[in-house]
Formats: C-alpha cells, sequence, structure tokens
C-alpha cells in the first residue's frame, strides 16, 4: 500500500511536462524564463496545426495553458486582438494604440513581430503594466512568436509574466538593435530614441549607452540632458576601471562582455553588473553602443 | 580516552577491507564532487576557456584530496586524525570569484594562499583561547554549520536555482525517493548494509534523473568529449599576485571556513567518542592546521580554496565508518581522479535534486549532533540565555538579512554569516554571563 502511495506520487509529480533542451531554450539562463518559452513555443505550433480552433484548449483553466502567472493572447498584424484568455473582453478590439505608463506603444511591438521576416520570428516586449488588483504597475515580460496558421492568416501569439530576470540574450539583442537603428536613422534620430522611456530601448532598468571611442558619454541615461561625462573615470565597488576595460576590448573586438561589482539599490553588499557593449561605425564616426544589468544571484548564496 | 561508540562498524583507527573501502571512499568522492560545479562556475564566469577549466577542476581536485590526506594524519601539530575530507564549499565561492574578476587566477591564488596563513594563526592560538569554547558553544558551532548547508540542499532538491523559478516535479520526486531510499537503507539496512546508504541514494537518483529528462544525451555528450587523461595545465603557475582591498573579505571568509571546521572537527570528536564531553583543543588545532595548509597548496598550486565537508563528516557518521584509512584512500582516489577528466565528468553532471537530497540526508545527522552536544553540556538559565540569544540573532540574519543592512563598517564582518554572528554573540556572552561566577571564585 505505501509503495502504491509513493509510485503514485512519484507519478504525479512527473507528469509536470519537463524541459528538454533545445535550441531556442538554451539560449536562456533561468527557469521561469524558459517555462515562459515553452509555453509560447507549444502554443504558436498548436496555432499553426489547428488555427482558431487552438483557442478553446488556450482558454480551459485547468488546461496546461493556463496557469497563475501568466496567460495566451493573440493579436492579428493590425493590432485586433483575436484571443485573450482572462480578458474576454478585449477580443475583437483593435489595441494597436494600448501604450503603458511610459507611453510605449506596447501593442505595436507586439504586432511588430509579424513584420519580421522569419517564419518562426520572435522577440520580447516589455512594459509597465498594471494588474486589476494592484495599486501599482509592475514591469511584465512578454515573449512573443510570430504564427502562421493554416489558412495562410499571419498572427502573433504571446504570454506574459512579471519578475522576469534580464537574460544575458535579452540585453545582446537590444543592444544589437540599437546598433541597427543608429546605422539606419543616424545618431540624431538615434539617440533621441535611446534616452526616450516610451521607446524599446529601456526596459527592466537597463538603458542604452553611447560613448565615442574613448569613453566620452553621448547618450548618458544617468544625465539625459548632459553630454561629454568621462566614463573611462567610473570604477565599480572594488576598483576596477569598467569603461577602460570595455575599450580595450573593444579595439580587439566588435563585441564585448565585461563583468563588475556594483550595490543594488538600497543594498550595502555588491552583486555582479554585466556589461555587453558593440563598436559601431556610422557615417565615418565610431560609437561604443551598451548595456548592462545584474545578475541573478543563486538562491542559496547569501545576498 | 576515546571511549569507542558500539554504532560504530569501523572505527577511527580500524584498518577497512579493500573492496570495503573502496566502496566507502567512492562514496565520499561523490559527496566531495557535488560541489566541483563550483569551480567550473568561476571559470566560465570570468572568460575562461576549456582547458583552463578543466585545469582549474583538476586541481582543485588535488588540493581537496591532499587536504583530506592531511586531516587523516596524526602528526604531532599536524593533522587531526579523522576522516574529515576537504572539499570546495560555497564559503569561498563569492571571495574567490570577486578576486578573480579583479586580477584573474594569479590574484586567487595570491588571496587564497593569504586565507590559508590566516586559518594557520587562527590554529596556532585555539588552545589558548580554548576557555572561549565550551562544549555548549561547540555545540553551537556544529549545529549552525549545519543549518548552513540547508539552502543548498533545499534549494536543489526542489530544482531551484534562482529566486522566482518554478519548483520542477520531477525534481522534487527524484529528490524525494533517492532520500527515501537513503534513509530506508539507513534505517532498516542490516548490518554493514547502511555503509552503503548514500551509494544506494546514488544510484537510485542517476537512474530516477534518466527518464525523468534530468540527465539527457547531452549531459552524456559532455562526458564523453572530455579526455580520459589529461595533465592539467601548469602554465603561470609561478604566477601570483596580491591585492590590499582584498584582505578583509578573504580574512573574513578564512576566519568563518576555519570556524566551520572547528565545528566539522568537533563533530568527528563526538561520533568517535561515546563519552565526549569537551573538544580536544589541541587536537582540533592540529586539524585547522591541516585545512589551513591544504587551503594553502590551493593557492599554490592554482585550484578554488576548500574547506572541510560538513556533509562527509555526517555520512561518515550516518554510515558508522570513520576509519582515517577512508580519508587515505578518498583522498588518494580524489588526487588520481583529477588526472581523468571524463570520470570527473560523471561526477559533474550528478543532477541537482540527488546532490540536494544527499546533503538533507547528511544535514539531519549534523543538526542532532549539534543539539546532542549542546544539550550534553548540562544546560541551566545562563547556558539557555548564551545559546538562546546567538541562535536568534544568527538566525535573523538569514531570515531577515534587510534587518542589518545599516550595521556600521566597523562590525559588518561579522554580518557576513550567521555562523560568524552567533559564534561571536555566543563567546561574549558567555564571558559577560559568567560575570558573577568569576566575581565569586575570586
Amino acid at each position: 500500500m505505501q509503495l502504491r502511495f509513493i509510485a503514485l506520487i512519484f507519478a504525479l509529480l512527473c507528469h509536470v511536462p519537463h524541459l528538454h533542451a533545445d535550441d531556442q531554450l538554451s539560449r536562456y539562463m533561468y527557469e521561469d524564463t524558459k517555462r515562459l518559452v515553452k509555453l509560447v513555443e507549444d502554443a504558436a505550433t498548436l496555432m499553426e496545426r489547428k488555427g482558431t480552433d487552438a483557442f478553446s484548449e488556450f482558454g480551459d483553466k485547468k488546461s496546461r495553458w493556463f496557469d497563475d502567472q501568466s496567460f495566451l493572447f493573440v493579436y492579428t498584424r493590425e493590432g485586433i486582438c483575436i484571443f485573450n484568455a482572462t480578458i474576454p473582453d478585449l477580443v475583437g478590439k483593435n489595441l494597436i494604440d494600448l501604450r503603458d505608463m511610459n507611453g510605449k506603444p506596447m501593442a505595436r511591438f507586439v504586432t511588430d513581430v509579424s513584420r519580421k521576416p522569419r517564419r518562426d520570428a520572435h522577440g520580447w516586449v516589455f512594459y509597465l503594466w498594471q494588474e486589476k488588483n494592484e495599486f501599482e504597475p509592475k514591469w511584465k515580460s512578454a515573449y512573443i512568436r510570430k504564427v502562421a496558421m493554416p489558412d495562410g492568416t499571419v498572427c502573433v501569439i504571446g504570454a506574459g509574466r512579471h519578475h522576469i530576470k534580464i537574460e544575458k540574450v535579452m540585453v545582446q539583442e537590444n543592444v544589437q538593435s540599437a546598433v541597427d537603428l543608429l546605422a539606419a536613422e543616424g545618431k540624431r534620430s538615434a539617440f533621441k530614441e535611446f534616452l526616450n522611456p516610451a521607446s524599446r530601448y529601456s526596459f527592466l532598468d537597463t538603458f542604452i549607452w553611447v560613448t565615442d571611442e574613448r569613453g566620452r558619454a553621448l547618450v548618458d541615461p544617468a544625465f539625459p540632458e548632459k553630454e561629454g561625462r568621462d566614463l573611462t573615470l567610473f570604477r565599480d565597488a572594488i576598483g576596477r576601471p569598467v569603461m577602460k576595460e570595455i575599450i580595450d576590448k573593444l579595439q580587439r573586438a566588435d563585441e564585448a562582455w565585461v563583468q563588475y561589482l556594483w550595490p543594488k539599490p538600497g543594498a550595502v553588499a555588491v552583486s555582479r553588473k554585466l556589461v555587453y557593449a558593440r563598436k559601431s561605425r556610422v557615417d565615418g564616426e565610431t560609437f561604443l553602443v551598451g548595456s548592462d544589468f545584474f545578475l541573478a544571484t543563486p538562491i542559496w548564496m547569501k545576498q | 580516552m576515546a571511549r569507542r561508540p558500539e554504532h560504530l562498524i569501523y572505527g577511527v583507527d580500524d584498518k577497512v577491507p579493500l573492496p570495503m573501502l573502496f566502496l566507502l571512499s567512492f562514496q565520499h568522492i561523490f559527496l566531495m564532487s557535488s560541489t566541483l560545479v563550483l569551480p567550473v562556475v568561476l571559470v566560465t564566469e570570468t572568460g575562461g576557456g576549456f582547458e583552463q577549466l578543466r585545469s582549474v577542476v583538476a586541481l582543485t581536485m588535488i588540493a581537496c584530496g591532499l587536504g583530506t590526506i592531511f586531516q587523516a594524519f596524526r602528526f604531532g601539530w599536524f593533522g587531526s586524525g579523522y576522516l574529515c575530507p576537504n572539499l570546495c564549499g560555497p564559503n569561498f565561492f563569492t571571495a574567490s570569484m570577486t578576486a578573480a574578476w579583479l586580477g584573474g587566477l594569479p590574484l586567487m591564488r595570491g588571496m587564497t594562499i593569504f586565507a590559508g596563513l590566516v586559518e594557520i594563526v587562527f590554529a596556532r592560538t585555539l588552545r589558548r583561547v580554548k576557555f572561549l569554547f565550551p562544549p555548549e558553544i561547540t555545540g553551537l558551532v556544529v549545529l549552525m554549520v549545519a543549518i548552513g548547508i540547508i539552502p543548498l540542499g533545499v534549494s536543489k532538491s526542489l530544482g531551484i536555482n534562482y529566486e522566482g523559478e518554478p519548483i520542477q516535479g520531477a525534481c522534487v520526486a527524484v529528490a524525494f525517493l533517492t532520500l527515501l531510499v537513503m534513509v530506508g537503507i539507513n534505517i532498516w539496512g542490516k548490518g554493514k548494509l547502511k555503509l552503503y546508504s548514500v551509494l544506494g541514494g546514488l544510484v537510485t537518483g542517476y537512474l530516477l534523473s534518466l527518464p525523468t529528462g534530468l540527465l539527457t544525451g547531452a549531459h552524456f555528450h559532455t562526458v564523453a568529449a572530455s579526455p580520459w587523461l589529461a595533465l592539467p595545465s601548469t602554465g603561470g603557475m609561478l604566477n601570483i599576485t596580491f591585492k590590499w582591498s582584498l584582505v578583509p573579505i578573504f580574512a573574513i571568509v578564512s576566519i568563518t571556513g576555519a570556524l566551520k571546521s572547528f565545528g566539522n572537527l568537533i563533530m568527528c570528536e563526538k561520533v568517535n567518542d561515546s563519552e565526549w564531553t569537551r573538544p580536544d583543543t589541541r587536537r582540533v588545532g592540529n586539524g585547522l592546521m591541516a585545512d589551513a595548509f591544504c587551503v594553502t597548496v590551493s593557492g599554490l598550486i592554482g585550484g578554488m580554496a576548500s574547506d572541510t565537508s560538513a556533509s562527509n563528516v555526517a555520512f561518515s557518521a550516518a554510515s558508522g565508518a570513520t576509519s582515517r584509512y577512508i580519508g587515505y584512500m578518498t583522498g588518494a582516489l580524489f588526487i588520481a581522479l583529477g588526472f581523468f577528466p571524463r570520470i570527473t565528468g560523471v561526477l559533474c553532471i550528478m543532477p541537482m535534486p540527488v546532490m540536494g537530497a544527499i546533503l538533507i540526508f547528511v544535514t539531519c545527522f549534523m543538526i542532532i549532533s549539534g543539539i546532542q552536544i549542546i544539550m550534553g553540556a548540562g544546560m541551566d538559565n545562563r547556558k539557555t540565555f548564551v545559546i538562546g540569544i546567538s541562535i536568534i540573532f544568527g538566525l535573523s540574519l538569514d531570515l531577515l538579512p534587510a534587518l542589518f543592512v545599516d550595521v556600521p563598517n566597523a562590525v559588518r564582518p561579522l554580518f557576513e554569516s550567521s555562523l560568524t554572528l552567533s559564534t561571536v554573540l555566543a563567546v561574549v556572552l558567555n564571558q559577560v554571563l559568567r560575570l558573577g561566577e568569576l566575581v565569586k571564585t575570586t
């Protein structure tokens, strides 16, 4: 009897789908990010097979598509909501002008994924979102995937979650996107966009900064109105000249990762911070474009 | 004179038959390997390549193996003569990482050597300050060492590495059954079967990890990609640097590590002596000296710093095999394995819940030992407050770290770990609350 009981517990626990490492998931470091990505990727695969017939499964609150923290939504390329698992009132409405509290056009960013060339294109959208029962908005991170349904209609499916930790790949893609914008639109327009809190370039307390070759700030999130601060003077919590190290690395390569130590806001103990920077040449000028973020500390380590 | 407890199958000086010696040593090796992921993370995070990674892991294993052998020695001033293996525990991880970021492996080496020297000083002064460590305080140290393992054991059992991650059902299932097998063998195992409780758990855990997807082909490909035999690189071994700004952090980590080893060695004494009443500070000091040499050797050869392993000591108590000859064999095998990366690879892919279950299993023994030592000291009102207040404030640091954000810099080192805070508090309170007694005596 006892053995049967143990076998039953084991079977029940193992019923929770585990994640197999594949290319898409292996890009991410944290399990909660992987789960969100897997949820959306699996839902996209189902939609590619069943089209809108999959919505009845997505809306079943007892199904794997539903949990306390995330739910699925689907938009057309034009921004019309065709499925929302928790707010059915939104279905049929065009939400393309929906913005978050910073003015970020989140629905437009979501539908932008459908205009990417790859059939299975994906992307992250970050926005400040206030849940019904909460007083203040919090950062929400949504993973979006382009879907081509059996009838040829292209739409996007996604799911969001609060408290997603910043992944290296998110910062890397953000900096690459900033470099692309700089090349496409020139420095004046791009710099303005980088400093705009409603742009896609600032999220979850990370920002894009730009310096010249010598490390003098051109886009300085700490002092948006000021230009020319010498960032090579910056030293981390243990005296490491971070910007000098970035410049050294970028003299030998087009991209660089540098770690340094800095206390989190309000904390005394230092934490690990990671900078990703790329070198970009536009109209004969060389720019260093970068962004940094705090790495998560393992839960078993004292903060 | 120590009295050998009846439940011990192989006491500290007993010779163990060779096949059994191998099996027992392998179980210790698996436990010691459970933290080899730390040098892997350290080298990866500091941008080291595969060759450097392999070398640092191998050199760390060699240093830990030497430390285990040093500890089993019983010379005049060196070695406790106990089975008290070394592993590269999380104690030194943050400090080593900081040094590696700041000045690469040469600085990590230099600061590790410094930490070893600090522990040598601590070991040599221990006998002069033995009045500070009566049995109830040594019991407290053992208890707090055990409590320090809880976060690692529980988080690994649930399959969680970072805050916000979901509990993984498969991990819970594997951890639960692995733990069940170990507990079952330990409770109901007849005769010498209980020597193999951890081995039983390991086999169960690895086998269950295959169908549950916790061990996949990718893991075995990683192992297969490693060579069978390889010598660790000795390039740059003489390249050692030092930085004054890192002295405080390494001094604190060294003292914390020494206190942890102090607790582990007391646990060894207690396990091997049914009439144990108070620590033999000379022997414990000799053990700390061996531990300090191990840390210094780690720095000299280029491995990550290590300290004595609470889980191995607790396992030896659980299995009833505390022979120091197991220490010699374990140390020798661990050194040898450093030259066989493919075998080391199998140890390094130990699934999280297996690691977690083993840590929980051995921590149970340490917690009870700590409580027994405290209670065995004959509690009175003074001791109740010394131990109670120290545990309350020590645990509050772990439970509510935000409370201590504003402590002045001068005393901040005390608040780096609950073990340090509770030990220092207990030592001070013990002296303060004895004031009346001292006055009466004089």
